[in-house]
């Protein structure tokens, strides 16, 4: 049963995958501006985008087992885009962080970002989102080349990175970011074989050089 | 015999607003957080009803959050970890009869009515600062009566170097207890200590209202603990028992992640939790989030001159 049979039922699926992912992330900006959220909107924005971003990671991650189970290859046409979203509600996420929780008081946001080792290892996730999301266009596919889905392996640790930051977060010890945990062993097992690729980027890089000499 | 009422707990104030313009101003935004807060709440079907109480008012000068955002905004696992979970699922909460067991190191023990406790004293409104451990502030105008006063009748002999407080073992009522996830795995009942020093002090209070009403469910009822210049999680909710003990008494967060949250857990912007810094708070107020105000978190929470002198004996570490 292929979902898509034409171009028309694609640009279908992305509108209504456009609509699924923006209309909560401005709906509830929208909110939290009008004090529409609650006692602390700045926290509930925050826990918002980021969830919303781990929901994206997970749906980008769930495209390939999709196009497996229901023989439907033109589904692989959305899967960037999924990811720019997972992107786009972590730069939320942690605009929210600098500017409304810390009112852009630099200095306390660095030293947050260093001693908290879940921040840490937060924004070394955001990093690698960004990574992904400057490599994810035409031209730097081309430019990669073979190389590409070797950096694009990336998503993996990035996933493991943002479950333990999301874990980490948390004040007790069970909570649902167990069952995130949970979800996101299933989605990176269904693919075990490919979690190490990004590895090779780097043994390949001094193998080349190597090679060059 | 005279009551004098002493404002030892009053804060000093730079702007003192004239009490009718201030009560004025609070109830406009009341009225209007109601409104939005009663929009927000998904269907909390049938509201706990609250009673007007008669007290002393407190005219203390501080702005008070929003009503309406100090009963959404709540740390009460046994209703769940959600921080509007507590107003969601706590609306049914059987609040009566309500009875406190007084036992250890003391001449008068038992099981005490709290209608019968309540008779004891007249209640007062006290303001104050509560900061939470996740560096987050509110001004709460609580009803209740100075513990110390309590304590007194109960007669606790020398070996009562310690009180320790326990709330409600009740999973029927308490969906937190039921289930592990939904109570963040800590362990039930949730229990929590003082020195009997700090127990006597007089800014230690036993709460039964807020904002002139008897206190919601979410935030505790029918009796609670008000202790200002320690983390929020001290003051403990939903009270049933009270034992005066010789040894320093378990505490739940402690014992969850010792160094995480000690025994004093006093408010001290230069001891750091070890995730986040206590340098400052965020003011829960009005506004959304272009409308945040921060604020320099202060030593003992800006209750130094009162609370102090009970630990010159502590290092600063010790102290968290």
């Amino acid at each position: 049963m292929a979902l898509i049979r034409s171009k028309n039922h694609l640009l279908v699926i992305k509108l209504l995958l456009h609509v699924t992912c923006l209309t909560p992330a401005v709906w509830m900006f929208w909110l939290g501006a009008t004090d529409m959220l609650g006692a602390d909107p700045v926290k509930a924005l925050i826990h918002f985008y980021g969830i919303g971003s781990i929901h994206c990671l997970f749906a980008t991650l769930a495209v390939s087992p999709a196009i497996r189970w229901t023989k439907t290859p033109a589904l692989l046409q959305v899967r960037r885009m999924l990811g720019l979203y997972a992107a786009f509600y972590a730069s939320m996420h942690i605009i929210c962080f600098v500017v409304f929780e810390w009112q852009l008081q630099w200095l306390e946001i660095g030293k947050e970002i260093i001693k908290r080792p879940y921040i840490t290892v937060g924004m070394v996730t955001w990093v690698l989102l960004a990574i992904l999301s400057f490599t994810s266009f035409k031209r730097a596919q081309r430019a990669l080349g073979k190389r590409w889905g070797q950096v694009h392996a990336l998503v993996y640790p990035l996933l493991v990175l943002a479950l333990v930051h999301f874990y980490w977060s948390q004040k007790s010890p069970l909570n649902e970011a167990i069952l995130y945990g949970m979800l996101g062993v299933s989605l990176l097992a269904w693919r075990q074989n490919k979690l190490f690729i990004w590895f090779e980027f780097f043994r390949s890089s001094k193998h080349t050089k190597t090679m060059h000499r | 015999m005279k009551r004098v009422r002493f404002n030892h707990y009053s804060l000093p104030e730079h702007q003192v607003t004239s009490e009718s313009l201030y009560l004025n101003r609070r109830q406009l935004i009341t009225s209007a957080s109601v409104l939005t807060a009663a929009a927000m709440l998904p269907n909390s079907g049938h509201a706990a009803t609250q009673s007007r109480l008669k007290f002393i008012k407190d005219d203390s000068a501080l702005a008070v959050t929003p009503e309406a955002k100090a009963t959404t905004y709540n740390n009460f696992y046994e209703f769940g970890t959600g921080k509007d979970d507590p107003a969601d699922n706590a609306q049914d909460f059987k609040t009566t009869p309500w009875s406190i067991k007084v036992s250890g190191h003391a001449e008068n023990t038992g099981t005490f009515h709290l209608e019968d406790i309540l008779k004891w004293n007249p209640l007062e409104e006290r303001v104050y600062r509560l900061r939470c451990v996740e560096a987050w502030s509110m001004v709460i105008p609580w009803i209740g009566f100075p513990l110390a006063e309590m304590i007194k009748r109960f007669s606790p002999t020398s070996d009562a170097k310690y009180v320790a407080f326990q709330t409600l073992h009740d999973p029927k009522q308490m969906p937190g207890q039921r289930n592990r996830l939904m109570g963040g795995g800590i362990n039930y009942p949730y229990v929590e200590g003082l020195t009997i020093e700090e127990a006597m002090n007089p800014l230690t209070l036993i709460a039964v209202g807020m904002y002139g009403k008897t206190i919601p469910p979410q935030n505790g009822a029918p009796v609670r603990l008000v202790l200002p210049w320690k983390y929020g999680f001290k003051s403990i909710k939903s009270i049933v028992s009270i034992r005066f003990t010789s040894e320093q008494p378990e505490t739940t967060w402690n014992q969850l992640a010792p160094s995480e949250y000690g025994f004093y857990a006093n408010v001290n912007p230069e001891v750091a939790h070890p995730r986040w810094s206590q340098a400052s708070e965020r003011i829960i107020g009005t506004g959304g989030i272009f409308g945040q105000k921060r604020r320099d978190t202060e030593i003992y929470n800006g209750y130094a001159d009162q609370v102090a002198h009970m630990y010159t004996q502590l290092g600063k570490k010790q102290f968290y």
